[in-house]
This record gives structure tokens, C-alpha cells and sequence, in this order.
């Protein structure tokens, strides 16, 4: 072999070698995805679960793995469950295009033959649960679509397996109105022109909040000015901004899940900002959103179904946990994670086996108990919330409704959870 | 830039033949899976190195006919009952036809002007899909959901959709091969060498061009039907930069140019990015395939298998002549006698 290319093949060789070494180094010291094990003497229950942990929505994925890691070493410090430890076995979905989901899925499902998946939420809605469903694979999400709801009634045979542990996304623009409703009706704010202008999130999830809050304005004889949908990794506002101003609306809601989107936006209205109520959803639950929005998104108020219960005892405590071992506050998404794995948990336990159906019975009838509220699923394998679809706020998840008053998410709806009130923004 | 001439390697093609029908009888559902979707990247890949390394043509929206490809087929099939067989060649064709249209603009156009006009056509596309308006044929966000898949009596149907994208990928590389050694391919060589000698031949560059984009339109497109019809949904991820950029990932490591150069490319990287997810974890996982990509590109720019073949090709061809030589010898003493 000529030398110079008998040179280039060893340079390539002693390369390669750095490059996996440093690799394997790193991801050694970075923890890998499953956890350390205490010896076993029976075989672990494998738990399964998928998250972003790279892509636009690494930081939610990164919170997903924290919840995911403190609930499993708190399970297996505590000896496991039915004598057995918890092996966590996690996969990288990135951007969550269909391809890289249904893959993961299928890895847990078919190589990996995991007990159990518990996982938050994706953007693609049915193909993971048939994987699910042809291997007899059980799986908890939180989801929050109004597809999940279809896929039960149009899987009579395998609905037994899958269970979302929040109420369909269809609630959330119901919620939204009734909020509304109840600070005019309290007194706490008075609106002008009953306008509205609508930023959709570019996701099916951004989408259908605006379109139920749409069509829940519109009964009560308000009218939507704007109504634009927004890209993730939008920074510059401008145009929109040039209309909000000229319209000048009563609520301007903005369903974007990108927090730096929400903080590029927030920046750029607080410039010149009109008499408006600001409200978002989930995309400003992540810590980094007040983090990185400091001043500028002092009022906003943002809303989820599934969120943590600032203040709450439970909550308290486990987040107390969390910041010990993490050093900052817990987001949103490891919250409910975390629980979900508890029910999980505590479900099996109760079954005494981890036979699929009867874990699957036992979660039907169980009553959990977590950072987020109240897990109880109803007849269609999902959480209902409180006030939206249950009067009783110990059988619920709360819709919550958060203000950022300085610097803190304050929850200001509903009653009796919330530990602060409504304020008028300081822009206005 | 060197173009590979296009030749075969009989017995090798043949054992990678063997191994391509024996594969999923031995291997298990995962893995199975990884290569059907290789399979699908090849066809994708093959065909955009079609566009970028034979034909000079600097197109960066191939995604396009993938993604026309695979909405057309899916809601044919979910809303009036199109079998998938027939789906799926009518995502090719309106693939085809999505081509000649982009086509009759785009080549009026030279040098980055084709890469940031194909570009923003797939933006567009992109954008069209998620508007509320097109809820109705596009699925919006959420995407066709429930794509019913190919069925055959009690086959298998994860073997069914392997052998299916086997055959379909050997079906596009046979025709790329033929395409290739014909007038048009020996055109098309003539064009990527200069275009301003190519016309004085009397080669048509505008038509010659057209012909290699739709030809490469259609097997994309049916790439992106076959996705529908396997993964059973649709959404716009399918034409996002980040697929784009994957796809561009194959062809380079694999080699730009190359004929089978991009099959290699898109089996690596997409095994490779597969396997060190169970290993590593998150932006580690993401720098080890970018220091790995770098590594290929720097030292192999002709590609990862044309690095493999020379050394071979440079160590066998001397004791293949001297045997051949050697042959000759006998011949012509067993003559002389």
C-alpha cells in the first residue's frame, strides 16, 4: 500500500480513536441515560421512556430526564418495587419527527422489551401507541390532545394499555375563557374593546387552544383583530407588533411552546407595549423563560392543565429535592414526569405483579396523589382537571393560571390552590 | 471534480444482494426497521446526488417532491380509498409533474440562485402545509394521522414494507444506471464538465436537465409515499432544513458523485446516529457525529466507500494482472504448440 495513504489511514485510526474516546469519556462523566444499579438478586422492571433531549425542545427533554432520574433512584433507594430495581432505559427523540419517534418506540418496544413506558409529551399523535399497542407495551403520557381521546374509542381492543394523565387540549381554550370570565366578574380587570389578537403556536397543540378560544370569545361577542401563526425560532416580531399596536386589543394570546420566542416577543412589545393582557401557555412554564425574560415579562400570565402546585406541601418537598440535587427550580415538565412514575409506581405495587393488564387495572382505580394535583383517570383513560371537567378539587388536576410577579410564577387561579391574585400588568 | 464512471462490481453487488433478501430472517424487528428506513434515505439520497453530483444541478429542495409524495398519497388513500400500490406511483407521478413546474423556473436560473430558489420553494411548502386553511387536506400541525399501510394476505407486513423499499431502492438505482449510461447521462457529464462546450455540442441543456429532475422527482416522491405508508402518518417534519441537512450528511459521507456512495451514507449515518443513542446521551451523542462527520469530509472528501475501494482496487488490481497476465502466457504457449 502506497505510503501516503498508509499514513492518512493511520492518522484516520489514531483520530477516530481520540474522537470515540473523548466521546465515551464525556458521555461517561455526563451520566448516561439508564441509572446505576444496586446489585439485583431478581431481574429489573425496565421502564422505558422517550424525550428531546436534543433539538428545539432540548430543555423541556432535559427537565423530562431529571424527573425521570430523581423518581426511579428514589424507587430503588427505597428498595425497588415487588423486590425489584427500576432500570430506566431512556432514548433521544430530538426534533420529534416521525421517523426518530417511532424508531425509539420501537427500540424500547421490540429490543429493549421494556415493562412499562412512561413519557411526557412529542408532537406526532397515534403511530407510537400502535407500536405499543402490537407489542402489549403499556404507556402513560401526558399528550394533551384531543387525538388521544379518538385512538380509545378507535382501539376498543388495545385502549386497555394507554392512559393520559391530563385532559385533551380542547379544554385548555375552555379554561381560558372561563378565567377571563372570572377576573371581569370579580372586578379585577375591565376590558375596553373586546379585542383580541390571536399568535397560534405553530404545533397542533398551539393551534387548537386558539381555536376553542376562538370560538369561546366569539359566544361571549368578543372579535379577533389578529389571528397569525408563528414559527418556532421566531425573534423578530415587527410586523406583528405594527398591527398589535394599531389594534391595540384587550388580550393578545400567544401559544408558541419556544420560551425564547415568548422572551424575543415580550422584549420587543415591552418597547412600546399597548393596554393588553398577555397570556401563554406552556411555552413559559420552563425556568429559563423568566430567566431569560427577567423584567420584560414581569404580568405575564400563562397557563397550563398539568403544572406544578406552587406552595403546595407536596410539591414543596419534592421540590426542595430537586433544587438540592440540581441547583435551580423545577420545571414544569419534571414535575409531571416525576409523578407520572409514582402512579406508575404505586400502581404496581398495588397489582403485586407487573403483568401488563393488571398494572393497567390497578391504574384505572388508582388514586395518586402528586406534585401536579390529584391523578384519577375517567372511563377514557385520562386525568380529568379541576374546575373544567370535575367540581371536586381533590379528585382533579387543577387548570392552573400563573403571573409572573416579580420574577416568581405566582399561581392566581383556581381556588383553593392559588397563593397569590391577579395583578394588572406593570405596562399598563 | 472528478465524476465516478458509472461500472459494476458483479460479485460484490451480488453478495450485498444476498445478504439485502436473507436480513430480516435474521434479525430482529429494530434492526429490521433501521434498514427499511435506510433503504427509503438511500432512494432519497441517490436521487438528489443525482441532481447535485452527476448533473451540476444545485438544487436544495428535494423535500419537496418527498413531502408532494407523501401528502398526495396518504389522503388519496385516507379519503377515497386509493390502495397504497397505486398510492404510491401517484405520488411519484404528481412528484414528477411538481418538477417539471419548479423545473421550468429554476433552470433559468444559474449557480446559487437554483440552491436559494429550490430552497425557498421547500420553505413554502413547508409553510402551505401548516396553514389553517389547508387543515383540511394537509392535516395542519398535526398531519395526516391513521395512514393505512400495505397489506398482503398474511404476510408479514414489516417484512412486506422491507422487501417492498429493497425492491423499489434496486428498481431506482437500475434506472439511475441506465439513465446514466445513456445519451442523457453522457450529456449530462458533458454539462457538469462545462456547460458552454456542452451547448456547442448541441446538447439542450434546459430539456436534458428537466428529464434528470423529474426522473429524480419521481423516485423521491415515492420515497415519501412509501414513509406515509409505513410510519401511517404524515407531518411537515418531513420537509423540515433538519431532514434536509441529514440527507446532505448521507451524500457527503457517502460521496458526493459517487453511484453507490450515497446508499453507503445514508445506511451509516442513519445506523450510526440509531446505535449511540443506547449509548450516549443528548449533545454528546450529536458531537461525536459531527466530529465523525468532519473527520470523513476532511480526509475522504471522494467519500467514506470510494476511501475503502481504492486501497483495495490498488492492492488486487496487480495480482489480478498478473494472473490475467499469466492466463496469456499459457494461451499463447498452448497456441504456439
Amino acid at each position: 500500500m502506497p505510503e501516503k495513504i498508509l499514513g492518512r489511514y493511520v492518522m484516520v485510526i489514531i483520530l477516530a480513536i481520540i474522537c470515540f474516546v473523548g466521546g465515551f469519556a464525556a458521555g461517561w462523566m455526563s451520566k448516561p441515560p439508564e441509572t446505576q444499579m444496586v446489585q439485583p438478586t431478581l431481574p429489573p422492571i425496565k421502564l422505558g421512556s422517550v424525550a428531546p433531549l436534543t433539538g428545539p425542545f432540548a430543555s423541556s427533554g432535559e427537565e423530562m430526564k431529571r424527573g425521570l432520574e430523581m423518581a426511579v433512584e428514589e424507587i430503588n433507594a427505597r428498595g425497588g418495587i415487588l423486590g425489584r430495581q427500576v432500570q430506566l432505559v431512556l432514548r433521544d427523540i430530538e426534533d420529534m419527527s416521525p421517523d426518530k419517534i417511532i424508531s425509539a418506540f420501537t427500540d424500547l418496544c421490540a429490543k429493549e422489551k421494556v415493562d412499562f413506558i412512561v413519557y411526557g409529551w412529542t408532537v406526532v399523535y397515534g403511530p407510537q401507541w400502535d407500536i405499543c399497542a402490537t407489542y402489549g407495551v403499556p404507556v402513560l403520557h401526558v399528550e394533551t390532545v384531543k387525538e388521544f381521546d379518538d385512538w380509545i374509542k378507535n382501539h376498543p381492543n388495545d385502549r386497555w394499555l394507554n392512559f393520559m394523565a391530563d385532559a385533551p387540549d380542547t379544554y385548555y381554550g375552555i379554561g381560558f375563557a372561563k378565567f377571563l370570565d372570572i377576573l371581569i366578574k370579580e372586578g379585577l380587570y375591565q376590558p375596553v374593546n373586546k379585542k383580541i389578537a390571536m399568535m397560534r403556536g405553530e404545533d397542533a397543540y398551539g393551534q387548537r387552544i386558539c381555536e376553542v378560544f376562538k370560538n369561546e370569545m366569539l359566544s361571549r361577542g368578543w372579535t379577533v383583530v389578529i389571528d397569525e401563526t408563528i414559527t418556532f425560532g421566531t425573534v423578530e416580531y415587527t410586523p406583528i407588533l405594527t398591527k398589535i399596536r394599531a389594534e391595540s386589543p384587550d388580550v393578545i394570546i400567544n401559544t408558541d411552546l419556544v420560551s425564547s420566542d415568548l422572551v424575543a416577543f415580550m422584549k420587543q412589545f415591552r418597547e412600546n407595549p399597548t393596554k393588553s393582557l398577555f397570556i401563554t401557555a406552556f411555552g413559559a412554564a420552563a425556568p429559563e423563560f423568566i430567566e431569560l425574560g427577567q423584567d420584560n415579562v414581569e404580568g405575564v400570565i400563562w397557563t397550563t392543565m398539568l403544572g406544578q402546585l406552587r406552595g403546595d406541601p407536596v410539591r414543596e418537598a419534592w421540590a426542595e429535592n430537586y433544587k438540592k440535587r440540581y441547583g435551580e427550580e423545577p420545571g414544569e415538565d419534571a414535575a409531571f414526569v416525576y409523578d407520572m412514575v409514582m402512579l406508575w409506581a404505586t400502581a404496581t405495587a398495588v397489582a403485586g405483579t407487573t403483568e401488563p393488564r393488571a398494572v393497567c387495572k390497578q391504574l384505572e382505580k388508582t388514586i395518586y396523589r402528586g406534585n401536579c394535583g390529584t391523578y384519577l383517570f375517567n372511563e377514557w383513560h385520562w386525568a380529568p382537571g379541576y374546575p373544567d371537567t370535575t367540581d371536586d378539587p381533590s379528585l382533579g388536576l387543577p387548570h392552573l393560571f400563573y403571573q409572573i410577579q416579580n420574577r416568581q410564577n405566582v399561581l392566581i387561579y383556581p381556588s383553593p390552590f392559588n397563593v397569590g391574585t391577579f395583578e394588572l400588568p406593570p405596562w399598563f | 471534480m472528478k465524476i465516478e464512471s458509472v461500472r459494476f462490481s458483479h460479485l460484490l453487488e451480488v453478495i450485498v444482494l444476498f445478504i439485502g433478501i436473507i436480513f430480516p430472517l435474521l434479525s430482529v424487528t429494530y434492526y429490521v426497521h433501521l434498514v427499511i428506513l435506510s433503504f427509503l434515505w438511500s432512494i432519497v439520497a441517490v436521487c438528489w446526488n443525482l441532481l447535485l453530483g452527476y448533473s451540476g444541478i444545485s438544487s436544495f429542495g428535494n423535500l419537496v417532491f418527498f413531502g408532494v409524495g407523501a401528502y398526495s398519497s396518504a389522503w388519496l388513500t385516507i379519503n377515497m380509498g386509493v390502495p397504497p400500490w397505486l398510492g404510491i406511483f401517484i405520488g411519484g407521478l404528481l412528484a414528477s409533474f411538481m418538477s417539471i413546474l419548479m423545473g421550468a423556473l429554476t433552470f433559468r436560473l444559474r449557480g446559487v440562485y437554483v440552491a436559494l430558489f429550490t430552497f425557498a420553494s421547500q420553505e413554502m411548502l413547508r409553510y402551505i402545509v401548516l396553514l389553517p386553511e389547508a387543515t383540511k387536506w394537509t392535516g395542519g400541525p398535526i398531519g395526516l394521522l391513521g395512514v393505512p399501510g400495505f397489506k398482503l394476505s398474511n404476510f408479514n407486513s414489516l417484512y412486506l414494507n422491507y422487501y417492498l423499499a429493497f425492491g423499489i431502492l434496486l428498481i431506482t438505482i437500475l434506472s439511475i444506471h441506465k439513465l446514466l449510461n445513456s445519451r442523457t447521462g453522457l450529456a449530462l457529464n458533458a454539462m457538469a464538465q462545462s456547460e458552454i462546450y456542452a451547448k456547442t455540442l448541441g446538447i439542450n441543456i434546459f430539456k436534458t436537465r428537466l428529464i434528470v429532475f423529474s426522473i429524480a422527482a419521481f423516485f423521491t416522491g415515492i420515497a415519501g409515499s412509501f414513509f406515509a405508508y409505513y410510519l401511517h402518518v404524515v407531518t411537515d417534519e418531513y420537509l423540515s432544513f433538519t431532514t434536509m441537512v441529514s440527507i446532505i450528511f448521507m451524500i457527503l459521507i457517502g460521496g458526493l458523485g459517487t453511484f453507490y456512495g450515497p446508499v453507503a451514507g445514508a445506511f451509516i449515518y442513519t445506523i450510526f446516529s440509531e446505535y449511540l443513542k443506547g449509548i450516549l446521551s443528548g449533545a454528546i451523542r450529536l458531537i461525536v457525529i459531527s466530529m465523525a462527520i468532519m473527520i470523513i469530509t476532511i480526509l475522504f472528501p471522494s467519500g467514506i466507500l470510494e476511501a475503502i475501494r481504492k486501497p483495495f482496487r490498488s492492492a488486487l488490481k496487480p495480482k489480478v494482472r498478473s494472473l490475467f497476465k499469466s492466463a496469456n502466457d499459457t494461451k499463447s504457449k498452448a497456441k504456439n504448440i
